[in-house]
């Protein structure tokens, strides 16, 4: 079954003050299935947030076709199933996070006793059960996105529709969060996840798709990148001027150092024949590590590859 | 807790209640020593007690129209934020339609601050019915046309609000009304010559919210005289309801 669908889905907002229209979203098209995490990678001003808030209703498109769970957004039927975090989320600032969350349980239509109870499971769950009176004005960024992430959970939606939720989130906040997320994720929930950073989706996300000037230019299975970084590897040795030959049919040299060399190898099993073939020459191995840069060059090149021309590919 | 329960945490948090307790009790501070000397005087000179009726009740008009004013420059704020990105993106993402978050707010930010009014009038109303210079009934009369007149500034300010998104602009609307409907109210000695030049006039000043009028019409009815023009009070409540229904409709029309 599929959760959300969109069919060239289309949105431009003018400014009068500068008499220029901006294409937020230029028919985009897209299909989740139930229990897909699906990441949207993009610099900022892509269209990741437009499109997200076309699915909730709060901007509408210009043109194209939305459903969610086989509703329009418009319907406020279509949004009794989903959970949103919004990009810097304001919530009112004069409730704590139990307020927050009896206001939006009651928003869903939850019976009081289930809703009391699904509070303090998500308090603990996210960690703010320690601040039962404090404002939600009061809270740092990363207590914010916890509160966010837990209205978002409260009426344990089907779908999850999490816009750059580690924004601004410092590297003690930031783990605790992809923890809890990560928990959401185990519950076959569907997930939309943006962010402008890889790192921040690729250990959630089944599947990515690259958004740039209002277009997703590239959608890509993440396990297929996986086994492809499978088989980049770093080798930190002390080559010196020795040359370490790789046969074609094993892998090639992308880069050669006196002190180290980055393989591609045809699958990871072959980085043993390489590691032999170094030790033959009596060279000490210091590491082997795999490279995670691949993804990134490839998440470069689909964009590069669709909207520029080839000439301008850099990998 | 609901929409309105959240809108009276937002009213305490902004401790907008303190704000109105203070004129409150300025208020009663200067009526009870307007009133005092009257008093003195009065002494079962019935004309005299008339003229003390008829200040106080003014005095109560004074009091509650301010207080009605100062309600609605308080909701500037609280229908600017609608309109913009933000917190409303938070209620719009839940399963609620947009009509219905807006009536919800509209109606939890008017009955909030009704309330408020009729408290805090309440306690000027209770020293001068304390003092025997009015009855509760004329008490009743003033508030309940100040109530109606606060509907009307507040979705005046609802509707620039909506419109333009600007406090600036709200506050400049306000100020506009206020000062268009003084000016126009004594359009009756210009001279506007032709014939149409005076429709246009009148057209002008109806279709504008006419709450000093309504103003001198409650205390017409608080001192028990007669109103001859209700006009003024019927078109001020049609304009309400054309500013809430265009409100509403731009407001489902914003993308957040």
């Amino acid at each position: 079954m599929v959760t959300v669908e969109a069919y060239g889905i289309t949105k431009v907002f003018s400014v009068k003050r500068h008499k220029k229209a901006i294409v937020a979203l230029d028919a985009v098209d897209l299909a989740v299935p139930q229990g897909e995490v699906y990441g949207l990678l993009g610099d900022n001003g892509a269209g990741k947030s437009t499109l997200f808030k076309t699915f909730l209703g709060l901007v509408k498109p210009d043109s194209g076709e939305i459903f969610i769970n086989g509703h329009i957004p418009s319907s406020a039927f279509s949004r009794s199933n989903v959970g949103y975090l919004p990009e810097n989320p304001k919530f009112p600032g004069y409730l704590t996070a139990r307020q927050l969350l009896l206001l939006t349980g009651n928003l869903y239509d939850m019976n009081d006793r289930d809703l009391r109870e699904r509070i303090d499971g998500l308090l603990k769950m996210v960690g703010l059960h320690h601040w039962p009176t404090l404002k939600i004005k009061k809270f740092s960024k990363g207590l914010t996105q916890k509160v966010g992430l837990a209205q978002a959970l409260i009426s344990d939606p089907d779908l999850l529709i999490l816009d750059e939720p580690f924004n601004g989130l410092d590297d003690k906040d930031k783990p605790e969060l992809m923890k809890v997320i990560d928990q959401v994720r185990s519950e076959a929930k569907t997930i939309l996840i943006s962010s402008p950073f890889r790192s921040d989706v690729e250990s959630l996300a089944d599947r990515i798709g690259i958004m740039k000037k209002g277009r997703i230019v590239q959608t890509i299975e993440i396990n297929v990148l996986r086994e492809e970084e499978k088989c980049m590897f770093e080798i930190e040795a002390g080559m010196g001027g020795k040359v370490v030959d790789i046969p074609a049919e094993i892998g090639i040299k992308l880069r050669v150092s006196t002190t180290s060399m980055v393989v591609e190898l045809v699958d990871d099993e072959k980085i043993n024949y390489v590691i032999d073939q170094i030790r033959k020459m009596d060279i000490s191995i210091k590491s082997i590590k795999p490279l995670k840069t691949k993804l990134e060059q490839s998440l470069y090149r689909n964009i590069k590859s669709t909207v520029e021309p080839e000439s301008e590919v850099t990998v | 807790m609901g929409i309105f329960n959240e809108t009276l945490l937002e009213f305490f948090d902004r401790k907008q209640h303190l704000a109105g307790i203070a004129v409150t009790v300025l208020g009663l501070l200067l009526i009870y020593l307007g009133l005092s000397k009257r008093l003195e005087l009065v002494d079962n000179n019935l004309e005299i007690a008339a003229n003390v009726t008829v200040f106080a009740v003014g005095a109560l008009q004074s009091f509650v129209s301010l207080m009605v004013l100062l309600a609605a420059v308080s909701t500037i704020f609280l229908f600017t934020k609608l309109s913009r990105k933000g917190q409303v993106e938070y209620y719009l993402s839940k399963p609620i339609t947009r009509s219905s978050f807006f009536f919800s707010k509209l109606f939890s930010i008017y009955l909030i601050y009704a309330i408020a009014l009729t408290a805090l009038s309440l306690m000027v109303g209770i020293e001068l019915i304390g003092l025997g210079v009015i009855t509760p009934e004329q008490f009743g009369y003033v508030l309940g046309v100040n109530l109606i007149s606060f509907g009307i500034w507040m979705s005046v300010v609802m509707f620039v609000g909506m419109l333009t998104k600007s406090v600036t602009y709200c506050f400049a609307s306000l100020a506009a009304v206020w000062v268009g409907q003084l000016v126009l109210k004594g359009r009756e000695g210009w001279n506007a010559g032709e014939q149409f030049g005076r429709y246009l006039l009148d057209t002008i000043y109806y279709i504008l919210p006419n709450t000093t009028e309504m103003g001198q019409m409650a205390q017409l009815l608080a001192t028990g005289e007669a109103v001859s023009n209700w006009l003024p009070i019927m078109t001020s409540i049609v304009l309400l309801l054309v500013l809430i229904f265009t409100s509403k409709s731009r407001f489902q029309r914003l993308d957040f």
